[in-house]
């Protein structure tokens, strides 16, 4: 046809520092470890007692948390979505294991015996439709998180009873051990999540076609890949992850309010974008873990400093604004003629 | 680009009831309503219109809203639109009226900070070339956190406002059809400009309205300018009804008005639709919400129907709009 | 520089005459790495009808977009009416200037009404610019004057028919008056009446002064309406010849011109390639509603070429043949005693099909991942141990394939676009041969590559023929057809018009079919 000049490979090694370092990002979340230490050394001189072993616990703690709640939001990014549910499937999950569980008394694990299929349902609906009918799944996920919180609640009613089973709150108490370490369960359980997210991104079959359905969906379908299935599987992974998230959360406030999941919403979206994962990729678990502690670490110092949750909104939102920018930008008008 | 002249040949004709569907889009809500009112007054006979409509009122002019963004096309969701409301409920009871701006300046005043608003919106979003949606939302946290700052407590409107007026009778009329008027009479106003054909035109396929010769990134900007004063006029109906201007509320007609919007037959993805839609959609939502109520339903089970509501909406749309992903073969 | 045919091969048009309506002057403009315009210049006279010429990737569908507007050139001039323009920034700044162009696919708005649609872009943002009653007078004139039954005003457009629906887009384009009207295969989605019709109103357009260029590659719409007619070759405009002063036969030699000095390579080894078994068999295959059926037959070891022009259906045909429906008609795998009916791609990867797709960064590639990554993708599985995809299992897979396709590439781990464009056509193939395909099917694998990748390309499909794998090849290069394959189909409206065997086809007789048989020499 035309012609073509290509730049032959050799030209491209004389690359300087600044795009070895752009290349290093991409495979490592260089600027976020150097963000989170000097957010760390920040708090360390500027807040007495930050950085002493209790507080490093709570910290780890609630970056823990943070970091369940964005387990799903990393997975549907990846895929190429998003997912706003995370609020109402954690405040469902909570529900479940606390009111629920009581109500009917089923106990603990029968409530999980709803909670993971009737979730895995619920998302696997959310990737079904957003797929079959090409509908944003933003909007799906925001009725779904809305139907989920609205289904367990129903039957709750308005009261507010129903604890935590004890064992539960034990596991993110900061004076509690795991096997002998002087660590709260909940921090080993996300380690734990960390490593056997990334073992499932990079290893496994099921992983590399998500990556690659989120990479180019068409070519995926091209592949002989069932982008459908990886959708629904995505979503209703993504939906466990948040309900489970939900039950995390219950250890750790020790009762249920239906507001419980709201900044989980922002916090996960923020963790990710943070973290560097783009839609449709590049991206990983690992980056969203460390995209988590980073934020928290920033909230704890800033908070320490007198922000408020207010200011914590104010502040999630434009991050997500400018990560945005530097990371999702569309093609021009000009080039879909 | 070859292949878009071998697949348009040979096309099968859409069936009559689809067609009807494509050229009045708001007919199923008008079908669900009509049965909605009819279930309604039978369970409760007395149906105390005034009062009805006057909740009724910020849901409808919320759904009116969110609707100029999403003809724009591009999925341009406006995610904002609720915490607008509260900002201008906010700014309205907490410092215009205080000030003694609590008359109609006081609304033009609202009405500016939502263009205002909407303008930044529709900027980052053409500008940058991001996807509407997250852009919303990441302004959405930011009006929230706004709102929690001006307001940490709730606002309070003095009864004496004309505000408040709009949610009873004045005169003969009901107050709530005079608010509701004044979106739908500026849209009508629309009507005599081109802007509306433009703005359709864009929705539909911006690439063909582009090569058209039509200003695409001002008509899309426009678009969330419109929103946003409309979701300032919702605020002050909002206020208005109860009275009080509470950040806590910054979320509350997010998913309604969207879901409103869908349910009116107005296309998710643009170039389709109407304000007719959006109103008979939340009609529709707010004639469920009363006949559970009346059928003593209790409130917890809302959140469940509002969104089980919301994705029947949207998959009907995607029904009756034919989009489908085919590349199951 | 004289071809052997005795035609003078200028590669710059005749100076332009300066009191022309319209010059475009040493026009061009490149993608990236792709030069899509390399040198184009000419002009356009008021009251003429010129017709613009080229094979596919010529640049005319690029300079059609640089005159109204959507892209911008990197170097040259449009002048129209006395004043000279680097470049249009916008559709609404060429149209300003009077230029009003209709595209090639039918861009109308189908969910507004005709009315809208015709003066679709003629007003500001908020601005009315004519009167409604003017408009619909306006608009009904002119869409009478075009179509013998013109669709009422409000219906919508998107029930109308094809034809009715680019009669809308044109008279569009009618509506502005433009000094210069520029119709981009316009004419390929009318019926014959409304044709007709069309040029009538060019011609009367054409008495008032405006200019109109005519982009077709239908001869007798050239030889009816056209006054000159200019070539373009490689984004090159190669000449411009008079009205009548021209054959069919100059013509497409001068679209197709001289070869690249590279003689016939003895390099094919079709003569010692004899067909084996039928592997693939089409029947019925019909790609329209209207076009005529195709029988096809595939055998073991040979390479079929798929020839036209674009959109003639050779595209559709051999999706067809991947499972990929969009036609009628059956696609059998036959194998030994085997008949397998081919209707998902599921079924074809498992007969042992495999196709290579034609828009490499739309549907091939995974941009933003390894190389390694990029040709592991169907075939995942290969690569599992002990429940865990292994790198090593993959690598070992990829390095069967780097010697033979000649890849150039760092690392495997590298990122897929640090490879050059033929590099990782060679990736995406080698993808597709790690799925020990039996038939192998390609969608414009060439395009857009160097010589060189080109060369590796072809030499390992003969020499995979020669091991029994059947190709079927679709090619938009001449050169491809002619140099590799057994035989070619050409395709013209939506089915197969001629067949030729590789003995004695030349180029005249290959791109003559293409435009029809008044176009084939004897």
């Amino acid at each position: 046809m035309t012609s073509t000049t290509q730049i032959p490979v050799g030209q491209r090694r004389g690359i300087g520092l600044v795009r070895s370092l752009a290349l290093a990002q991409r495979r490592f979340p260089l600027l976020q470890l150097v963000l989170l230490v000097v957010a760390f050394l920040a708090g360390v001189v500027t807040l007495p007692g930050f950085g002493g072993p209790q507080s490093l616990v709570s910290v780890l703690v609630i970056a823990s948390l943070a970091g369940l709640a964005s387990v799903g939001q990393t997975i549907t990014i990846l895929v190429g979505g998003f997912d706003l549910s995370v609020a109402g499937f954690i405040v469902a999950g909570a529900l479940l294991v606390t009111q629920v569980s009581e109500m009917l008394e089923i106990g603990f694990w029968g409530a999980m015996g709803i909670l993971v299929p009737g979730s895995l349902l619920l998302g696997g609906l959310v990737g079904y439709l957003s797929h079959r009918f090409k509908i944003q799944p933003l909007i799906l996920t925001l009725a779904m998180g809305s139907l989920a919180l609205g289904l367990v609640r129903g039957p709750t009613g308005l009261s507010v009873v129903g604890q935590a089973p004890e064992w539960l709150t034990q596991l993110s108490s900061p004076i509690s051990n795991t096997l002998g370490l002087p660590v709260p369960p909940i921090i080993v359980i996300w380690v734990v999540v960390t490593v056997a997210m990334a073992l499932f991104l990079r290893y496994t079959v099921a992983g590399r076609k998500l990556y690659l359905t989120g990479a180019n969906p068409v070519a995926a379908e091209f592949s002989l890949i069932n982008t459908r299935l990886v959708w629904m599987v995505a979503f209703a992974f993504s939906a466990l992850a948040s309900a489970l998230a939900g039950v995390m959360l219950v250890s750790f406030s020790g009762n249920v309010d239906p507001n419980l999941g709201n900044p989980y919403l922002f916090i996960s979206l923020a963790a990710v974008i943070v973290g560097g994962t783009i839609g449709g990729g590049p991206g990983d678990y690992t980056r969203t873990a460390v995209g988590a502690l980073l934020l928290t670490v920033v909230t704890t110092v800033l908070v320490g400093h007198g922000l408020t949750s207010a200011d914590q909104q104010i502040m999630y939102g434009a991050v997500i604004l400018v990560a945005m920018a530097i990371y999702g930008r569309e093609r021009r008008i000009r080039d879909r003629v | 680009m070859s292949a878009a002249v071998t697949s348009a040949r040979g096309r099968t004709r859409d069936s009559f009831v689809r067609r009807t569907l494509r050229r009045h889009t708001f007919l199923f809500a008008l079908l669900l309503t009509a049965l909605l009112l009819v279930l309604n007054l039978s369970i409760q006979p007395s149906f105390g219109w005034t009062t009805q409509l006057a909740s009724f009122a910020p849901l409808a002019v919320a759904a009116i809203a969110s609707t100029p963004s999403i003809i724009s096309g591009r999925g341009g969701i406006d995610m904002s639109i609720s915490p607008v409301m509260t900002l201008s409920g906010i700014v309205f009871a907490g410092y215009l009226a205080p000030s003694g701006l609590g008359g109609v300046e006081g609304l033009l005043i609202v009405m500016a900070i939502g263009a205002a608003i909407g303008v930044v919106n529709g900027l980052i979003i053409i500008g940058l070339r991001l996807s509407p949606i997250v852009v919303t939302l990441g302004m959405y946290f930011i009006i929230t956190g706004v709102n929690l700052k001006l307001a940490p407590t709730p606002f309070r409107l003095d009864d004496a406002n004309w505000l408040t007026a709009f949610a009873t009778n004045i005169g003969p009329l009901p107050g709530p059809v005079l608010s509701l008027a004044l979106p739908i009479v500026l849209w009508s106003l629309l009507s005599l400009t081109a802007y509306k054909r433009n703005l359709y035109a864009v929705g539909g396929n911006d690439a063909t309205a582009f090569t058209a010769g039509v200003n695409v990134p001002v008509v899309r900007v426009v678009a969330f300018a419109i929103g946003g004063a409309f979701a300032g006029i919702a605020g002050l109906v909002l206020l208005g009804l109860v009275r009080t201007a509470d950040s806590s509320t910054s979320a509350s007609y997010t998913l309604v008005a969207i879901a409103a919007v869908a349910l009116g037959g107005t296309s998710l993805a643009g170039g389709r639709g109407g304000i007719t839609g959006a109103i008979l959609g939340a009609a529709s939502i707010f004639l469920v919400q009363s006949v559970l109520a009346d059928a003593r339903v209790p409130q917890t089970w809302l959140a469940a129907i509002y969104g089980a509501m919301l994705i029947a909406a949207v998959v009907i749309g995607a029904l009756v709009s034919g989009e489908r992903n085919r590349s199951r073969s | 520089m004289t071809s052997a045919l005795g035609v003078e091969d200028t590669s710059a048009a005749s100076s332009p005459n300066p009191r022309a309506l319209v010059i475009l002057t040493s026009i061009s403009k490149a993608f990236g790495p792709t030069i899509a315009v390399r040198d184009a210049s000419f002009d356009v006279l008021a009251g003429e009808v010129h017709a613009l010429m080229g094979e596919n990737g010529s640049g005319k569908s690029t300079l059609v977009k640089i005159l109204s507007g959507v892209h911008a050139p990197d170097s040259g001039t449009v002048t129209i009416a006395g004043t000279t323009h680097r470049s249009f920034r916008t559709p609404r700044e060429a149209l300003g200037n009077g230029i009003a162009t209709v595209f090639q696919e039918v861009l109308a708005a189908p969910n507004r009404s005709v009315l809208d649609n015709l003066w679709l872009g003629s007003d500001g943002v908020f601005r009315t610019r004519h009167s409604s009653g003017e408009r619909r007078r306006r608009a009904a004139e002119v869409l009478s004057e075009l179509l013998e039954a013109p669709p009422a005003l409000d219906t919508l457009v998107g029930d109308l028919e094809l034809s009715d629906r680019q009669a809308c887009a044109i008279a569009r384009a009618m509506l502005r008056e433009p000094d210069l009207l520029v119709l981009d295969e316009a004419t390929s989605a009318l019926d014959y009446d409304t044709r007709t019709r069309l040029f009538v109103m060019l011609r009367r357009r054409a008495t008032t002064g405006a200019g109109v260029i005519l982009i077709t590659h239908r001869m007798d719409e050239v030889r009816e309406i056209a006054d000159r007619v200019t070539v373009l070759r490689s984004g090159e405009t190669v000449d411009t010849l008079a009205g009548d002063d021209w054959t069919t036969a100059q013509l497409v030699r001068l679209m197709t011109g001289q070869s690249n000095l590279v003689p016939e390579e003895p390099q094919r080894a079709a003569a010692t390639r004899t067909p084996g078994q039928i592997v693939l068999e089409g029947s019925g295959l019909r790609i329209s509603q209207e076009s005529r059926p195709i029988d096809f037959d595939l055998r073991a070891g040979e390479i079929v070429g798929l020839a036209g022009l674009e959109g003639q259906g050779q595209d559709a045909f051999l999706r067809a043949l991947w499972g990929l429906g969009g036609s009628t008609g059956t696609v059998t795998r036959v194998s030994g005693d085997r008949r397998d009916r081919i209707t998902t791609k599921y079924a074809a990867r498992r007969a042992g099909i495999a196709y290579v797709p034609r828009e490499r960064r739309a549907e091939s590639l995974f941009e933003w991942m390894s190389i390694l990554e990029n040709f592991t993708a169907p075939t995942l599985r290969s690569d599992v141990r002990r429940g865990a995809l292994s790198a090593k299992a993959a690598l070992i897979r990829l390095a069967e394939y780097i010697d033979p396709l000649r890849i150039k590439l760092g690392r495997p781990g590298d990122g897929i676009t640090t490879l050059s464009g033929g590099n990782q056509q060679k990736v995406i193939i080698a993808r597709w041969l790690a799925a020990q395909p039996d038939v192998l099917l390609l969608n414009d694998p060439t395009r857009g590559i160097d010589i060189g990748a080109k060369r590796d390309l072809y030499r390992l499909l003969a020499d995979l023929a020669g091991r029994g794998l059947a190709v079927v090849m679709l090619s938009t290069e001449v050169e491809e057809h002619l140099e590799l394959m057994d035989r070619v189909l050409v395709f013209r409206d939506d089915s197969v018009a001629e067949e030729f065997p590789h003995e004695g086809l030349t180029r005249e007789a290959l791109v003559g079919s293409f435009f029809g048989p008044e176009a084939v020499e004897a």
